[in-house]
């Protein structure tokens, strides 16, 4: 069962870049990629990724 | 009398179950290319024969033609050639029963409990109550895979997320929940414009 909660946060950050949906989905699969690469975030002990995290890392994306 | 739909089509908002029915079919006869999952462990299962990424950042892996994800419902994951069930337990994350052996999102990605090349024998919504729309996938091995929206309003801002979605190769996404309503949008920005 995902968590709804970072799901939206993807979401909201594809729209503010905005990505259309097979973007906004690769997004998601990109943040994934990056934590198991050892590339975590600072939000929780699981790695996850704050707001400000996430949008560097759609500039990144997008590049 | 003999009748068709148009999978390129477009339907905002509907509540016609036997029209969403219909979208589904379009996966029956399709391989399971791959089990992933996606930041905040997001199930997706990936169908049809590989497709590149767009973006060049993802470039090591491939997609499928047709990509479904349950977003944030509950799922159980059948499994006929293990003779598993894999869900999420009942209580979340509390400890599990005896019986319960733990998995990781990896564990469940490289377990093969479904067979990567084995086809959707039937796709099925279920109209599990007047709030929500479920999904339940019947594999040619006997798998079966159900995705059942998980009812919450207490949060805020959850009428953002979509119960489950299914990307097409016909540049179109299937969106369906929150409630017992459903989308088929397109999926790319060249297409929202034509």
């Amino acid at each position: 069962m995902g968590r709804k909660q970072d799901i939206r946060e993807i979401d909201r950050i594809a729209r503010q870049f905005g990505m259309d949906e097979e973007q906004r989905k690769e997004f998601g699969d990109y943040i994934e990629e990056c934590k198991r690469s050892g590339d975590h975030g600072s939000k929780n002990e699981r790695g996850d990724f704050t707001w400000s995290e996430l949008e560097q890392k759609a500039h990144d994306f997008l590049a | 009398m003999l009748a068709a739909i148009d999978l390129n089509g477009f339907e905002a908002d509907s509540k016609d179950c036997l029209l969403l029915q219909a979208f589904l079919q379009q996966l029956v006869g399709q391989p399971l290319l791959a089990v992933r999952f996606s930041y905040g462990d997001e199930l997706n299962l990936h169908f049809g024969r590989p497709q590149p990424h767009r973006s060049p950042k993802m470039a090591h892996l491939v997609r499928g033609q047709y990509i479904l994800g349950a977003r944030a419902s509950r799922w159980q994951m059948l499994s006929a050639t293990t003779a598993k069930l894999i869900r999420m337990p009942v209580n979340g994350s509390g400890p599990l029963a005896d019986e319960w052996r733990p998995l990781t999102p990896q564990q469940v990605e490289q377990g093969d409990f479904i067979p990567s090349g084995t086809r959707v024998a039937a796709a099925e919504s279920l109209a599990l109550d007047s709030e929500s729309i479920g999904l339940m996938l019947a594999f040619m091995d006997g798998s079966v895979l159900s995705i059942i929206p998980a009812r919450s309003t207490d949060e805020v801002g959850v009428a953002e997320v979509a119960d489950w979605e299914l990307f097409t190769p016909h540049a179109r996404w299937l969106r369906v929940g929150p409630g017992a309503r459903w989308s088929c949008l397109p999926s790319r920005a060249d297409e929202m414009s034509s």
